[in-house]
Parts: structure tokens; C-alpha cells; sequence
């Protein structure tokens, strides 16, 4: 329990106008009664001056009907709250630290109430769900006194669940465009390189050895030469999704930046898993997850887990000293393998990630950028943080990073018109 | 407070022994004290009813809980400028700084993005020809610049008459409503780069940009320099033939020469 302000209320300020308002009116009407109505105002304003910052002991409790909800439902939160001190805590408005990016649906995170020692309250409300791990933060409490002249607000973390794990469901609604590569394993994705495979990619002189099948024969009875026909390959692509989780990024017009970006980097998972590519996961930011690329229903499921119950996934800014970006950097880098893309979900809002960024690009890892868009343009700060925004995003494109700037539409939106524009 | 205390203790003791045996009250002069007692009342009324209409409780800041709890970037620019335009301490100083710095930072990138060389844009931010607003192009111009372009000077004294009139009107200082223009242009011209298809051509790094667009970008800005570095000699021979009596009047001539010449 943190004690975050006692303050007066100023409730009784001035009653002491009414006491001598009582006391003129006896005296000029040189009548006893009014004086009667300034022994009311004498006996409020002493209680007033007599009081203290109340001393409330309260017990807090939170139940949330499932801890493990899917993404996009209904999770009801009751919190019972128990007066534990040896007196009556006489005025408690209490306001339970809901996950700073879930919204309500129905009820209220808000409470009023009073209790006799011993006596608990509850009350409920029901919380939308959504992609990642979700810690409840402090419950507020703010007390006064009988009077209400003097207030007590403090903090105090409830005990019962203090988080929930909403995994994502990893089932393909869209298919996410990746870069060209190759690695070593069959896949969906068509490479530059020539082999066999389905769409058509070169022709050249036979070799001795090449197969009957892929001879061009019309042109053998054409011209009497004899061409190999060669098809692009299709290789599966290996893929690390990389969200940005340090503290500065948990911004948005409307929704966390860092919340968009786990459900959309939870879509892409998915999509990609379904297409047979292999798949990674890391946050940069403090914990650093990381989840090396594979596949296969045992990664799926560790998938899942990482997004429901890794820490560093936490859909709230978590508070660490010790974290070092360039140092993240240099630990993701030596993580990746050869042949490697990213996929980096980021509100692109300093200059470091744009450098990150290309200098994963230069080692040879293609960068694809997915930028949930958190600027407003309210006040003259954050037009200035749209435009820089802007044009770190213009930045990237010109050293050849693929980016995806995602406005307040549905990711799937976005990702069909930027699939449109490369695919041109 | 404690005499006062011990004296409404006693005055109140003496009060409830009173009731009970009127005759310890006797010593009291029961006239003058009355009209004493009312004006002390009426005294008391008014003093209750100013402490009550200049009470300002102090209100607890709360959580967002029912909405996602974010707000958009950019509080800490808008405190910067807010810090740097009231105080003079020495956090003024460094705010003013910062904001200085990030602002021309992202004027420099804006100006590279439109096709300049980082040492041009610098150029034409020092110079104040960067821009046809005569406030945001005056922000950026070092105040003991040694070559004064006219077009500045009258850039200049056309914001410090804007300042007395709107300070009547407005709560802001020249140093926020320069920030704020800033700021505005740069807004612009993102918006009109990005309607003439700037931004969205160079996706995935296929170098798509417009050739006729980047040409025509870049004569403007060799043209611009060249415009600039005339000025820069003509008003340098012009300085160092005139005297200093003589350019208050000289020096609104001069200016509009200046533009004549700098405004193709």
C-alpha cells in the first residue's frame, strides 16, 4: 500500500460565516433564536478541525471468470473488497487498475461505498479481450474521513489474478507478403533463383543431365535446339516477428501502438504457419523474448504460450532501468540465422529503430516494416511527431525497407492494399 | 492559535456557567457589548465568505480505466516549448535548445525528402528562403548572423509587429507561435510531397521517383542557392558602402530590393 496524496477537501471552508451570519442576525434583532443556527455551524466547523487523514485497512480481492480467455470475448471482473481496520471506513471510492489496454464493455471499474469493520462489498465489470498478456495495475483508493474533509488516496495491489493471458487463436484470415529469399527447405514462397517449381522463370542452353520433362520441345521442333525451361522455386520462407515493447511505443490516438502491434504480429503468425513458413517471435524491449523460427503444431502451440504468457509480451509498459536498446540490438542480431527476414512491428517513433532497422537490412536480413500509426494532430508536439514519423517512414522506403504505414483501418485491410502495390 | 483556543475555552465555560447562574454574567456591560459583538459577527461573516469563494481543493488525478489508456506522442515537445517560452532558468535554456534542434532536424530531412542536399537545406534554413512563411522561414536565421538578408529584416519586423498587436489577443509568445508555424508548414508540405505521389513511389525501394518531379526539384534548389549566394554579395557590397547612419532609412529600400531580387 503506497499512500499517493492526503489532501483536504475544502468541504467546510467558510462555515464559520454561518456561525457569525447566526450570531449578527441574533444580535440585531435582539432575539436568542437564530443563535441557535450558529451552534450547528460552531459544531460542524470544530468536527472539521478536529479531523484526520482516515486510516481505512482494507482487503482487495480479484476474480476474473476465466484467466485464459480467446482473443474477442467477454471476461466478467469481480472485485470484493473487505474493511479489515478496526473502525468504519465511512466514505471508499474505489477504482480497480484495469489493464491499461483493455476496454470495458459493460459495468464499472468504479465503486462507492461505505463499511463497517468487517464488512466487504464487491462489485463487477466485463472486459473485452484481446491478444497478449495483460497485467491489472494498482487499484486506486480514495477515502475520507466522516466528515469528508480530508482525503486519502492510495494504491494498493489485489490480490486473486493480477493478469490475463489472452492467446491468440493463430488461425489465417489473410496472407502476409514476404520478401524474396531462400532457404533451404520447401515451402509457398517463389525465389529468383531457377529450379523446378510452377511459374516460369528462364530458359537456357541443355545441359547434359537435365531432365526430359523440362526440355523445351516445341522449339526443338522449331529450330532443332535443344533449351532447358526453368521454373522459380518455392521455398518456404523463415521469419522472425519483431515487436517493439519499449516503454515509449505503449502510445496511440486511440489504441496502444504496442497492443495493435501483438495482434497483428499474432495475424501474421498465423497466416505464415498456414503457408508453411517458418516462424520466430522476439520483442524488442525490456525481456527480450525470443522464439527461435520453426514450425510444426509443437511450435504452434509454443507460439501461442509466448504470446499469452511471456512476460515481454505484456500489453503495458514495464518499467526497467536496465534496458539497453543498442544492446537488444546486438543480442537480436547474433540470434538471427542466415536467410533470415524480419517482419518489425513498430510506431517508428525515434531515429534508433529506423537505424535498427537498416542495419539489419545491410546485414542482409530483409526488413519488412509494419507501423501502427499512434500520432494525433491535436496540439503542435504531436503534428510535429506525425511529421517526423512520416518522414522516417519515407527514410526507410529509400534504403529499400519495405514498410507498411497501418492507419486506424483493420490490419487485414492495410495488408491487402500494400499487397496490391508490391504485387504491381 | 492556542491563546485563541484558551480563550474560546474560557469564554465558552463562562457562557455555560451563565446559563445556569445568570449572576456570574453580571460583570459583562450588557449594551456596548452587543453592537461590539455584531460588528465582530459581520466581520466574521465576510471573512467565511471570501475563504469559501477562494477555496481551490486540490483534485486527485485519475486513471483512465474504462477506454485503452494512451495518449499520442508529442507531450514532451509541447512541454519544451511551454518551459522555453516562460522561464529564464537555465531548463529554459536547454528546452529551447532541444526544440531547436529537432525542429530543424526535421525541417533538414523534410527539405532532403523534396530533393536538396543536406548542406543545401542547412543553407536556406540559415537563410530564411526556405519557406514563403516570413515567420517559420525568420526561426531558424542565427540572430548575430553576420550577412543580414533583407528579406529577413523584413521578416523580422513584420513578426515583432504581428507580436504586440496579437499578444493583446493571444496568451502565446512569439517563440510558441514561431514553433507552432514551424511545425504548420512542415505539415504542408508533407501533405502536398505526399499528393504529388513522393511518398508512396519510392515503396520497397524501387527508385520509381518521377524523373521530370526530382529534376524540376533540383533546379529549383541550384537556383535557389545561386539566387541566395547573389543576395549574400550584393548585400555585403551594399554594407560595406553605406553607412551606419544612414540605414534606418536605407535599410527599408534595401529590403525591397531584396525581395524584388530573391522572390523569382
Amino acid at each position: 500500500m503506497t499512500v499517493t496524496a492526503d489532501r483536504e477537501t475544502l468541504r467546510w471552508v467558510g462555515v464559520g460565516a454561518l456561525a457569525f451570519a447566526g450570531l449578527t442576525a441574533a444580535v440585531i434583532l435582539d432575539a436568542p433564536g437564530p443563535l441557535l443556527v450558529s451552534v450547528f455551524a460552531v459544531a460542524a466547523g470544530g468536527l472539521a478541525a478536529a479531523s484526520r487523514p482516515p486510516e481505512v485497512d482494507l482487503a482487495i480481492e480479484r476474480a476474473v471468470s476465466e484467466q485464459s480467455p480467446g482473443p474477442d470475448q467477454r471476461t466478467t471482473v469481480t472485485v470484493t473488497v473487505t474493511n479489515e481496520g478496526r473502525g468504519p471506513a465511512t466514505d471508499l471510492r474505489i477504482l480497480d487498475g484495469v489493464p491499461p489496454a483493455l476496454t470495458v464493455e459493460t459495468g464499472s471499474p468504479r465503486h462507492a461505498t461505505a463499511l463497517r469493520a468487517g464488512e466487504s462489498a464487491s462489485f463487477q465489470y466485463v472486459l473485452a479481450t484481446r491478444v497478449g498478456l495483460h497485467p491489472f495495475g494498482p487499484t486506486t483508493v480514495l477515502a475520507r474521513d466522516a466528515t469528508g474533509t480530508h482525503e486519502r488516496e492510495y494504491e494498493q495491489m489485489a490480490s486473486g489474478a493480477t493478469e490475463l493471458n489472452v492467446a491468440p487463436t493463430l488461425d489465417a484470415r489473410t496472407t502476409v507478403p514476404l520478401r524474396t529469399q531462400q532457404t533451404p527447405y520447401a515451402g509457398a514462397r517463389t525465389t529468383d533463383s531457377g529450379g523446378s517449381g510452377v511459374e516460369f522463370h528462364a530458359t537456357r542452353d541443355y545441359q547434359h543431365g537435365d531432365p526430359m520433362s523440362r526440355i523445351d520441345w516445341k522449339r526443338v521442333a522449331r529450330t532443332g535446339e535443344l533449351t532447358t525451361v526453368s521454373f522459380r522455386q518455392e521455398r518456404a520462407g523463415s521469419v522472425v516477428l519483431v515487436v517493439d515493447t519499449r516503454a515509449d511505443s505503449h502510445v496511440g490516438a486511440t489504441d496502444s501502438a504496442v497492443a495493435r502491434s501483438l495482434e497483428a504480429a499474432a495475424t501474421t503468425a498465423g497466416s505464415l504457419l498456414d503457408s508453411g513458413d517458418r516462424v520466430g517471435v522476439a520483442t524488442f524491449g525490456p525481456g527480450s523474448a525470443w522464439l527461435a523460427p520453426g514450425s510444426g503444431p509443437a511450435h504452434r502451440a509454443r507460439l501461442r504460450e509466448a504470446f499469452a504468457t511471456d512476460s515481454a509480451f505484456a500489453a503495458a509498459p514495464i518499467e526497467d532501468e536496465d534496458f539497453l536498446p543498442w544492446l537488444a540490438r546486438r543480442r537480436l542480431r547474433r540470434r538471427l540465422s542466415g536467410g533470415t527476414q524480419l517482419v518489425v512491428f513498430s510506431p517508428l517513433l525515434d531515429p534508433f529503430m529506423v537505424e535498427s532497422i537498416r542495419r539489419y537490412e545491410a546485414h542482409g536480413y530483409p526488413v519488412t516494416v509494419i507501423s501502427p500509426d499512434p500520432t494525433g494532430r491535436e496540439t503542435t508536439g504531436q503534428t510535429l511527431e506525425a511529421v517526423e514519423r512520416s518522414l522516417r517512414l519515407s527514410r526507410l522506403r529509400g534504403a529499400g525497407v519495405r514498410v507498411v504505414d497501418w492507419g486506424d483501418e483493420p490490419f487485414e485491410t492495410t495488408l491487402v492494399g500494400a499487397s496490391r502495390r508490391w504485387s504491381r | 492559535m492556542r491563546r485563541l483556543l484558551a480563550v474560546g475555552v474560557v469564554v465558552v465555560a463562562v457562557g455555560l456557567v451563565a446559563t445556569v447562574a445568570p449572576g456570574v454574567a453580571d460583570f459583562v456591560p450588557a449594551d456596548g457589548l452587543s453592537s461590539l459583538v455584531g460588528f465582530l459577527a459581520v466581520l466574521g461573516v465576510i471573512g467565511g465568505v471570501t475563504r469559501r469563494a477562494r477555496a481551490d481543493p486540490d483534485t486527485p488525478d485519475l486513471p483512465t480505466l474504462e477506454t485503452v489508456a494512451v495518449e499520442p506522442p508529442g507531450s514532451q515537445f509541447d512541454e519544451q516549448v511551454k518551459t522555453a517560452a516562460t522561464g529564464e532558468t537555465r531548463r529554459a535554456g536547454k528546452d529551447e535548445t532541444a526544440v531547436r534542434t529537432r525542429l530543424r532536424e526535421a525541417a533538414v530531412q523534410m527539405l532532403v525528402r523534396e530533393g536538396h542536399s543536406e548542406s543545401a537545406a542547412n543553407e536556406q534554413l540559415r537563410a530564411g528562403t526556405w519557406t514563403d512563411d516570413p515567420e517559420a522561414a525568420s526561426f531558424f536565421v542565427p540572430k548575430d548572423s553576420e550577412t543580414p538578408q533583407k528579406l529577413l529584416a523584413e521578416a523580422r519586423t513584420d513578426v515583432k509587429g504581428r507580436r504586440s498587436v496579437r499578444s493583446l489577443f493571444a496568451e502565446t509568445t512569439v517563440f510558441e507561435r514561431s514553433t507552432e508555424r514551424v511545425v504548420a508548414v512542415l505539415d504542408e508540405r508533407l501533405s502536398e510531397t505526399a499528393a504529388m505521389g513522393a511518398g508512396d513511389v519510392t515503396d520497397y525501394g524501387r527508385p520509381e521517383r518521377g524523373v521530370s518531379a526530382a529534376e524540376s526539384e533540383r533546379t529549383d534548389a541550384t537556383v535557389d542557392a545561386a539566387e541566395s549566394e547573389r543576395t549574400d554579395a550584393t548585400a555585403g557590397a551594399a554594407e560595406s558602402e553605406r553607412t551606419d547612419a544612414t540605414t534606418g532609412t536605407d535599410g527599408d529600400e534595401r529590403s525591397d530590393d531584396g525581395a524584388a531580387e530573391g522572390r523569382p
